[in-house]
């Protein structure tokens, strides 16, 4: 009991010791809620800001947002720049969104924005990282949304929710894509987005995932094949299977529930092997046959194709990720460096080589819990 | 330098506490100028002399008389409005205007005997032949009876005055529990005690305090429960005041409290009996001072002001929620506000971001810095409470609907303040009615953690708590810690939770006693048919344990 109090008033002194040391009145501020950065061709940085616009009444609907914009030779030197336009400090401690250009990613790297973000104090840690599928970055900051005006907002929830619900794309906190980036062995990968049309209104949709080699761009998983990706990172919490009944050209959605998936990689004699275990239980959403699921022998049989399907869709992703992305971007070489150092060391260098050659093994227990809430089908 | 200024103030202060803490033994009573030691033989004489030291008042009524056959000259003295009148026509006039003596009226001490023995109906009689001691009674309510040739004077207990019958007091209202409440009559609120509490051990003792006033003062305590060392410090305190008046226990209050500088109040007061029943039944000293329905109760504790009477009269599960929500409601009305300066100034990131963008909203354009806004906002506050006190009723209500109502929705849609510091300042003055024993430190305490969250933001919040909580830590009332049964871990039955009454056999250990029982634990049982068997042998137990 006493051990509890004292860890509770220990983490109550954490919250009095958090926070920036000096006076700055609400009014004095401009919230930024995302920024996207692109870069033109003669090298300057170009950003947009998008700060809340808090004029205006409250109680008619949400408030909306302004762009700022600004350039400069470096990003803190655009950010600075920014100020030349505004009274107000910008203020980014409830920073959800940043919006990297295709053409930074691909030409120089994440590494110097992210770092940048870091090395301010004030920027949240926990803000989406996304890569723009446009032009520019800036594009997607200007789209409408369909919820919020503050179209940063929407994106970081959008992100959050499409990893939860879709299985479709990561969800990539500033912190742990730049710990992607540095940590040995580590993969980084982002949630790429672009514009769609929808209802005559240009709104940002989530497309899947980008994928980097160190810090820079070199392709992207459509959205389909994400979940394929989540399941070697046992991110999976959600998400729709669905394949077609063998004999026939019916097909079935299973709704996933609950998924639990082990990796295992090992080296041996120059070659690596991948082991992976899924545990998955779903619901029957939509089904064309005449299946019967609540007879166990169509149940089993049901489970059974399930589990084929998922074998075969992960090793031909394995495998088509082996031959054209070559590179190991799942992140393997992580476990591999925490589970034996020694030997990571020693094939470190040759480790995408191996990853290309590596044999894999995948075993799927799908488990049918329920046809929905219906009873009988 | 300013600190210097200070530093002076402050040792002056400390000076005079010196002082104050130097003076020691009781003040001399016996300072009236110009009396004589005894009363003379002569009527006349002892009239002019009594006349004199009433610095001849209109108010003290002379009234002479002639005894019996022989026209013996004889005078009664009272102080108009003092005694009551029937008393004196039945008890005094008319018994010694109609008195026929037998014989030759005795002259001296025998005549005042007999008329003491044979003539005056009252309840209280007695002889005094001390002039000054005659003058206290007499100012007291009381009916002097002087004769010629007698040296000493006759004391006839005819007190009676207008005073307030017993009514519900205004100041603690209940919804279940007695509505009766202290008045101003001293010898009234004894007798309301000693209706709660039926027990011989009851002591009540009587003081004079106020070399003006001479303001009755009683302490009360139980004899076998009370610990002798508070009994004697509260003695030894009340007995080392050396003042002209005391008007209200509150000035009895600052002279024997142990931390005058201190914003928490070391002494706890109520106005109704049941709460001071209670507070003697737990082994405390009532303080009862004529002229005022506030009782004093010492030691006190801090916990005290969170404890209610209807805590205990309503059921425990119900209590303990009641209790918790004080503690709440305490903690809001000291750093409501400050909270308000220190996420709004300091640390927007706290703050969810859609009710961040609201606040930013409501402050935009705003005139004034958060904190002189929260300021403004609160002293508006303390105006409008002050004036809704002092206004008669119907004016008062009137002033809060314009303050609250008016005032407050006009300053937002003029966009003088904010709508958020209107709803943090509402909040903190409805809480501050929660507890309302901590009010004056509560407002006191208010203020000091909006100024330092102004400054430094949370970390000066914090700073400002720990320094209240070792405040509250070193202080001390009556050599008993004032903030026990928060910051230590016994006594807990009675604190953050109320539990059972049949659970809470001890008397509160952090107030010194000599009998720490109180009752028998046992458990009401829920089991109808065994319980009457059960309430016999307890019955036959009990009768037992009384003889």
């Amino acid at each position: 009991m006493k051990h509890l109090i004292a860890c509770a008033l220990v983490l109550l002194c954490c919250a009095s010791l958090s926070g920036c040391w000096d006076y700055r009145g609400l009014d004095e501020i401009d919230i930024v809620t995302g920024i996207a950065v692109d870069k033109d061709t003669s090298g300057v940085y170009r950003l947009t800001i998008e700060i809340v616009d808090t004029h205006g009444s409250a109680k008619e609907g949400d408030l909306g947002a302004k762009y700022v914009e600004a350039e400069g030779e470096t990003l803190f030197n655009a950010i600075r720049n920014s100020k030349k336009r505004l009274i107000n400090k910008l203020y980014g401690g409830n920073m959800q969104t940043l919006v990297i250009s295709r053409q930074i990613a691909e030409t120089e790297g994440v590494s110097v924005i992210l770092e940048e973000m870091l090395r301010d104090g004030e920027p949240r840690e926990t803000m989406s990282v996304v890569i723009s599928q446009e032009e520019t970055a800036k594009a997607i900051l200007l789209a409408e949304g369909i919820d919020s005006k503050i179209i940063s907002y929407e994106i970081h929830d959008m992100v959050e929710e499409d990893n939860r619900v879709t299985a479709a794309t990561v969800n990539m906190p500033l912190y742990k894509a730049y710990n992607a980036i540095k940590g040995t062995g580590n993969s980084l990968t982002l949630p790429a987005v672009h514009c769609v049309q929808n209802d005559d209104e240009t709104v940002v949709e989530g497309n899947g995932i980008a994928l980097f080699e160190g810090d820079k761009l070199i392709g992207f998983l459509p959205s389909k094949n994400s979940i394929y990706y989540l399941f070697f990172k046992n991110e999976v919490k959600g998400g729709v299977i669905s394949f077609p009944v063998s004999r026939s050209d019916d097909s079935v959605s299973l709704e996933i529930k609950d998924c639990k998936t082990n990796v295992d990689v090992s080296v041996q004699d120059g070659q690596a092997f991948v082991a992976l275990s899924i545990d998955i239980k779903l619901n029957v959403m939509e089904i064309k046959s005449q299946l019967s699921i609540s007879q166990a022998s169509q149940r089993k049989a049901l489970e059974q194709q399930t589990a084929e399907f998922l074998q075969t869709s992960i090793a031909g992703f394995f495998k088509e990720v082996q031959n054209q992305n070559k590179i190991d971007i799942f992140g393997f070489g992580r476990q591999l460096y925490q589970k034996t150092p020694d030997l990571w060391v020693a094939i470190e260098d040759d480790w995408n080589e191996l990853f290309q050659n590596a044999d894999i093994q995948i075993k799927v227990d799908a488990k049918i819990q329920s046809a929905g809430v219906l009873k009988d089908y | 330098m300013f600190l210097g200024y200070i530093f002076r103030k402050l040792s002056f202060l400390g000076n005079q506490y010196a002082l104050y803490r130097r003076t020691t033994g009781p003040y001399d009573r016996r300072s009236m100028e110009g009396a004589a030691k005894k009363l003379d033989k002569s009527l006349e004489k002892n009239l002019a002399c009594l006349k004199g030291m009433f610095s001849d008042s209109c108010d003290l009524k002379i009234h002479p008389l002639e005894l019996g056959p022989d026209r013996w000259p004889a005078a009664i003295l009272f102080i108009e409005g003092m005694a009551d009148n029937n008393k004196i026509t039945e008890g005094v006039l008319r018994p010694m205007n109609e008195w026929r003596p037998e014989g030759t009226l005795a002259a001296g001490q025998r005549l005042i005997e007999e008329l003491a023995k044979k003539v005056l109906c009252a309840g209280s009689i007695k002889p005094l032949s001390s002039p000054e001691e005659i003058v206290l009674e007499c100012l007291s309510g009381n009916t002097v009876v002087l004769a010629e040739g007698c040296t000493s004077g006759l004391i006839v207990g005819t007190k009676g005055w207008e005073k307030r019958s017993v009514s519900e007091p205004q100041a603690e209202t209940v919804i279940r529990g007695p509505r009766e409440g202290f008045t101003e009559n001293i010898c009234n609120n004894t007798a309301l005690i000693r209706r709660k509490i039926k027990s011989g051990k009851l002591h009540a003792e009587s003081l004079t305090v106020g070399r003006r006033t001479q303001t009755d003062v009683r302490l009360m305590y139980l004899d076998d429960v009370a610990s002798r060392q508070v009994v004697d410090e509260v003695k030894k305190r009340l007995s080392r005041l050396d003042v002209d008046a005391v008007l209200e226990s509150g000035y009895i209050e600052e002279y024997i409290e142990d931390a005058p500088f201190s914003p928490f109040s070391t002494v706890g007061y109520s106005e109704k009996p049941d709460v001071i029943a209670a507070q003697i039944l737990e082994g405390r000293v009532a303080i009862l001072v004529d002229g005022t329905p506030f009782v004093l109760t010492a030691p006190m504790l801090f916990i005290e002001s969170f404890q209610t009477t209807e805590d205990y009269y309503s059921r425990p599960l119900y209590a303990s929620l009641v209790r918790m929500l004080r503690f709440a409601g305490y903690l809001i009305t000291v750093f409501a506000p400050a909270l308000y300066i220190a996420l709004t100034s300091f640390h927007q990131e706290f703050i969810p971001t859609n009710l961040l963008f609201s606040i930013a909203n409501a402050r935009e354009g705003t005139p004034f810095p958060v904190l002189l806004e929260t300021m403004g906002m609160v002293f508006a506050f303390e105006i409008l409470r002050e004036a809704g006190i002092r206004l008669p009723r119907p004016v008062g209500q009137a002033i809060s609907i314009v303050g609250a109502l008016i005032m407050g929705d006009a300053a937002v849609s003029a966009g003088l303040v904010g709508a958020p510091v209107v709803i943090t300042v509402a909040i903190t003055a409805v809480a501050s009615f929660l507890v309302p024993a901590q009010n004056d430190a509560g407002s006191v305490l208010r203020i000091i953690m909006m100024i330092l969250a102004a400054f430094t933001g949370w970390y000066g919040i914090s700073m400002g708590f720990l320094a209240a909580l070792i405040h509250l830590g070193s202080l001390s009332s009556f050599g008993v810690p004032y903030f026990d049964g928060l910051a230590w871990t016994r006594d807990q039955e009675d604190t953050i939770v109320r539990l059972p009454l049949w659970f809470m056999i001890r008397r509160p250990k952090a107030i010194p006693e000599t009998n720490q029982i109180r009752g028998r634990f046992f458990i009401p049982s829920f089991r109808p048919h065994e319980a009457l068997d059960e309430d016999e042998e307890d019955a036959d137990e009990r009768r037992g344990e009384g003889t």
